[in-house]
């Protein structure tokens, strides 16, 4: 009852909607990268939204299950394939125990989720499953993952295998959210107007390269300095979506592995609901900006939030006679 | 021009103990966000307001705060956005969160009850687990022995925690031997060791590269991710250090 990796990918972890409520020890949530879309797997097989799935980059593992299972990939698309064949994201999917998933190419998208119904068996720490790959702990072993780990399903998946395939989606999916690379949206943060009133302009209308450097840590980002009255700040504390000025004048956009409290000025903040686009936003497109106010963040984030609950509703009766029939 | 954020909602007046009056600025900061900022300086009068508010805060049992962070000059709270959703009054951030927090902490509010920690660590400041310490000592111009003891005759506040899970930063150094950092971070201290980085000193928990100016080690666990309590510093804590010889580490270290 569990999958195995056959073959490791570059940057495999097990990972939730974060673990909060440390931050004042100076332990940072380090959750998932695209929330959204981790929820979206969750939900598409009847988990809760939180619930540990595995996050993956490209290049991304190859995957065996030692059991059946109902599984969702959701986030990026690599042209999944069981057995050879392609698969579609967002939708549940029975495999049969032996059944083999690669990610043959990147085709969109830097970050991709695979949940299983029932999650996995692996212990909490300090209330949450995510990896803090920094102190090793939690997560699997505290590490990514490697060759021939066995990561064990919590519940067994009792059906009927009524057909010699070794796979079966179920017959319905997700609507996919397509990304239109609309600018990502910001709002001022508490050392905004230490930017020049050209920076201030330059940093709403000019486009800004995405570093391949960029990690789980933070999106790294190169336009021209950007002038105005810099120096460095009494630390404080720092989230999600924070947009820090570095000393050489260029912008780093923290995520999820960002550590608790930094020096640099906080110049923006990309809002909640648009963090999860910039973590599947593609490397060599350009970055641009549109600042907007806090009510309009609140309520882009709430429409977010309607969605996967219409999402979680739909599937929630469509599984329970789907797998009830069985 | 711009749409602004960072507008300050209200004020609140914190009396410490020393009788001043330390004005607290509660402002937006993002969406789903609130800080309470005071002057910016690293000042044991601001750490008192601060410790007085996050200590009132972690007791207010407000609904819907996933985290609550104390920093040398700024609370930061983070908001669940799935309990502020502006659907209701009550669920709301402006018209439900803020009057509730200002109500909690009062706009004038005296710092009666502090709860504070005292803690003493033991250090040993011998030269094999103080690779920094001569060199710092010829910085400030007197011997090891003086920078030791300047070191152990002041009490220490914890201000925050922050860098690496469990590090503590800890004011404020006596400015004597307040060496600033590195240009060059080591790639790797050991765990345990007790640095200096102008007026703050700190204690590294876990093996990490580190660019503070070395001058001890504890053989105490800063960090212990077995327990519920992960961390054996806390915001807020009066930290002593005390010298210790190799021998008391060595036999503190396996106990």
């Amino acid at each position: 009852m569990s999958l195995r990796i056959i073959k490791k990918g570059s940057c495999d972890s097990i990972r939730d909607l974060g673990r909060w409520g440390y931050q004042h020890l100076g332990i940072p949530p380090c959750g998932a990268m695209d929330t959204f879309s981790l929820q979206q797997a969750n939900i598409l097989v009847g988990n809760d939204r939180g619930e540990a799935c595995i996050e993956m980059f490209f290049p991304a593992p190859v995957i065996q299950f030692e059991a059946d299972a109902l599984i969702a990939i959701s986030g990026a698309q690599w042209d999944a394939r069981l057995q050879g064949i392609p698969v579609n994201t967002l939708q549940p999917i029975r495999v049969k125990k032996g059944a083999v998933l690669r990610f043959e190419k990147p085709t969109s998208g830097r970050v991709a989720y695979l949940s299983v119904l029932g999650g996995f068996s692996i212990p909490t720490w300090l209330g949450s499953y995510t990896t803090h790959i920094g102190v090793a702990i939690s997560g699997w072993k505290g590490r990514l993952l490697e060759k021939n780990d066995e990561i064990p399903f919590r519940k067994t998946l009792h059906h009927a295998w009524e057909s010699t395939a070794a796979w079966l989606p179920a017959p319905w999916m997700a609507a996919p959210v397509k990304d239109t690379f609309a600018p990502i949206r910001i709002i001022a943060g508490t050392h905004f107007s230490l930017l020049d009133t050209s920076a201030q302009a330059q940093l709403l209308s000019s486009p800004f390269s995405l570093l391949p450097e960029s990690n789980r840590m933070g999106c790294l980002l190169k336009g021209s300095p950007l002038q105005g009255n810099y120096r460095e700040m009494i630390s404080a504390a720092v989230q999600c979506g924070t947009i820090q000025w570095l000393p050489d004048g260029q912008l780093i956009v923290l995520m999820a592995d960002h550590p608790t409290s930094g020096g640099y000025p906080r110049i923006a903040n990309v809002i909640q609901a648009d963090v999860h686009r910039l973590a599947q936003w593609p490397i060599q497109k350009p970055v641009t900006f549109e600042m907007i106010s806090r009510e309009d963040a609140i309520r882009i984030y709430q429409e977010q939030h309607i969605l996967l609950t219409q999402l979680q509703n739909a599937s929630a009766f469509r599984l329970a006679s789907y797998l009830g029939q069985r | 021009m711009y749409p602004t954020n960072n507008q300050s909602i209200a004020t609140i007046q914190v009396s410490i103990p020393q009788g001043t009056l330390i004005p607290v600025s509660v402002e937006w900061d993002g969406e789903y966000s609130i800080s309470l900022v005071c002057a910016a300086a690293i000042e044991p009068a601001i750490h008192s307001a601060i410790q007085y508010i996050w200590q009132r805060l972690r007791e207010s049992a407000i609904q819907g705060l996933l985290d609550i962070i104390p920093a040398y000059h700024t609370i930061t709270i983070l908001l669940d956005p799935e309990k502020w959703n502006n659907r209701t009054q009550a669920t709301s951030l402006s018209a439900g969160l803020v009057p509730l927090l200002i109500q909690r902490l009062q706009t004038h509010a005296k710092v009666v009850s502090l709860v504070t920690r005292k803690i003493s660590i033991p250090v040993c400041y011998h030269i094999r687990m103080a690779p920094d310490l001569e060199a710092l000592a010829s910085w400030a111009d007197c011997t090891p022995e003086e920078v030791i003891a300047i070191h152990t005759n002041t009490v220490y506040s914890v201000y925050m925690l922050g860098f690496l899970p469990g590090f503590a930063y800890m004011g404020k150094v006596d400015a004597r031997i307040a060496a600033p950092r590195h240009q060059r971070p080591r790639k790797e201290v050991p765990p345990g060791s007790v640095g200096i980085a102008a007026q703050q000193t700190g204690i590294y928990p876990t093996a990490s590269p580190g660019g503070w100016q070395l001058i001890g080690r504890t053989p105490l666990r800063m960090w212990m991710p077995e327990h519920s309590n992960p961390c054996f510093l806390q915001p807020g804590d009066e930290v002593r250090f005390y010298p210790i010889s190799l021998n008391e580490y060595d036999q503190l270290a396996t106990t």
